[in-house]
């Protein structure tokens, strides 16, 4: 089974990405100096263009994709990462409407993101809590919002990604772990500006933000 | 005590996040408190401040009348407009009461005359009041409406124009009393949601102009206005979070973490957040 979309961002539900954008502004700033910053995800423009904001901002960043969206894999692939950011980078596809969808298909997208959303937190989460603390930042589609038509599996899986991310941000302030936990949840925006809003979430002016499930969609759900 | 400072943000810090060169930015209740904390980081990111209050100020330009210029050698009364100008930012005062709409003609009017231009007005002016329902007068609803609602919209009315010229941004200071309820205090969470729903509204209707709109909603934020009014100090505000965890994270929030989310929001690198809550509450909005 195909365990990722490896389309990158392209054929995001309800997100419409552009090459074009600013750079970004904090890069110039040296906000994240100093930090291990591990980014979850398949290759492309949004990676490409996190990586490098990240890396401007003064971070160092790894890039990787556990191979499969299984236990093994995230084991494996995290038991040894040291980071005090995380990214995780599960942009779903949109892959059809009921009636069109049959259950792998479903399957596939939930696995490629609302899977490995729960696998990056559950294994990647001890490894910022190793390091003293940091931050776990999901960046996925704004479809679980409120539901966006021909996208199934797409609003379920990211709905399913908010509730995760509430829950895990109460784990983490309950154990008083230093980890702080957030979601981007994109509509609309290019890679720069997305890029952009993760180094924010990353900074260490931010280091009070938990909890927050940041809606880039240029004032649509206003 | 003060909090270990890897919890909380400081103004230089939060002014790291983003660029505001070249922006003018009209600020109220910005005289203290999360207020002058956001006029300090947003200058030092680059913005020109306009400070106001309601109290008239020795260096203030409504002071100096229609000359505007004239005076500038006066020594500011303004302790924001001070403290701007001694870490090297440019800043100046005018008298504005955000309920009285004259004032806020005025001082859109000394803006455009002064500086030309006006790219963020931060409505952060505010008060709150306690008293459940059956304990609630009319004066006390209408003076939160008049204040936190009205407020918001005089404004967000009369700097709009020149908003429309800058694709400016209005940030309004909403509260976690913007989402949630609370027993024992009606009036204020009743105009925090008026206030939020004031700020949609702005986004809505900015979108054709570029004009963006976002609600900032913090928390119980440790502050000297605060403490006075609470007669708390910091130690036991500090000790109730950590024992109550009103707020999930169970640390104090301070200024410099709401002036982070103000100075990003305000930049052009955030440029496609609109109409949004963004919530600086340790994590109470998950729970």
């Amino acid at each position: 089974m195909t365990a990722v979309d490896r389309r990158g961002v392209i054929g995001v539900a309800t997100a419409a990405i552009s090459a074009a954008g600013l750079p970004s502004a904090n890069a110039q700033e040296k906000t994240v100096t100093g930090q291990k910053c591990l980014l979850l995800g398949p290759d492309g423009e949004l990676a490409d263009a996190i990586a490098q904001d990240l890396t401007a901002a003064g971070g160092s960043v790894k890039r990787m994709l556990p191979d499969a969206a299984t236990e093994d894999a995230y084991k494996a692939a995290l038991a040894n990462e040291a980071a005090d950011i995380i990214v995780n980078l599960v942009m779903p596809e949109a892959n059809g409407a009921f009636g069109d969808v049959d259950l792998p298909g479903f399957r596939r997208v939930m696995e490629a993101t609302y899977i490995r959303t729960f696998l990056a937190m559950k294994y990647g989460i001890p490894r910022l809590r190793a390091g003293g603390g940091g931050r776990f930042i999901t960046v996925t589609s704004n479809a679980g919002r409120r539901g966006a038509s021909g996208a199934v599996a797409a609003t379920a899986a990211t709905n399913g990604i908010m509730q995760m991310t509430r829950c895990a941000t109460l784990n983490c302030a309950a154990k008083d772990d230093n980890v702080r936990v957030n979601a981007l949840m994109v509509g609309t925006g290019s890679a720069a500006e997305i890029a952009s809003a993760v180094t924010f979430l990353a900074s260490e002016a931010a280091i009070f933000y938990t909890g927050i499930l940041l809606q880039l969609d240029d004032g649509a759900m206003s | 005590m003060s909090a270990p400072v890897t919890m909380n943000a400081t103004a230089e810090q939060a002014s790291r996040v983003g660029s505001l060169k070249g922006k003018v930015a009209l600020l109220t209740g910005s005289e203290s408190g999360i207020g002058q904390t956001c006029a300090l980081a947003m200058s030092r990111a680059g913005a020109t401040i306009i400070s106001t209050g309601r109290s008239e100020q020795g260096g203030s330009l409504s002071a100096r009348g229609a000359g505007l210029l004239k005076g500038r050698e006066l020594e500011p009364g303004s302790e924001t407009v001070r403290q701007v100008r001694d870490q090297g930012g440019t800043a100046d005062y005018i008298k504005l009461d955000v309920t009285v709409e004259q004032d806020w003609i005025d001082a859109v009017a000394i803006i455009e005359k002064q500086f030309g231009r006006l790219d963020i007005l931060l409505n952060n002016a505010g008060n709150t009041t306690g008293g459940a329902l059956e304990d609630t007068d009319m004066d006390t609803v209408l003076y939160m409406m008049r204040l936190n609602i009205e407020g918001a919209f005089l404004g967000t009315t009369h700097a709009w124009r020149l908003l429309k010229k800058s694709k400016g941004v209005v940030l309004n200071m909403n509260s976690t009393a913007g989402h949630y309820g609370s027993a024992g205090g009606f009036a204020y969470p009743a105009s925090k949601g008026g206030m939020f729903g004031l700020s949609k509204a702005a986004a809505l209707d900015g979108k054709p102009f570029g004009i963006r709109s976002i609600s900032l909603h913090p928390g119980s934020t440790w502050t000297p206005g605060m403490a006075r009014a609470r007669k708390l100090t910091e130690q036991d505000f500090v000790a109730g979070i950590r024992k109550t965890r009103s707020m999930p994270l169970g640390y104090p929030l301070y200024p410099g973490d709401v002036a982070t989310a103000v100075v990003y929001f305000a930049s052009d690198a955030a440029r496609k957040f609109s109409g949004i809550a963004f919530n600086i509450d340790g994590g109470m909005i998950a729970r």
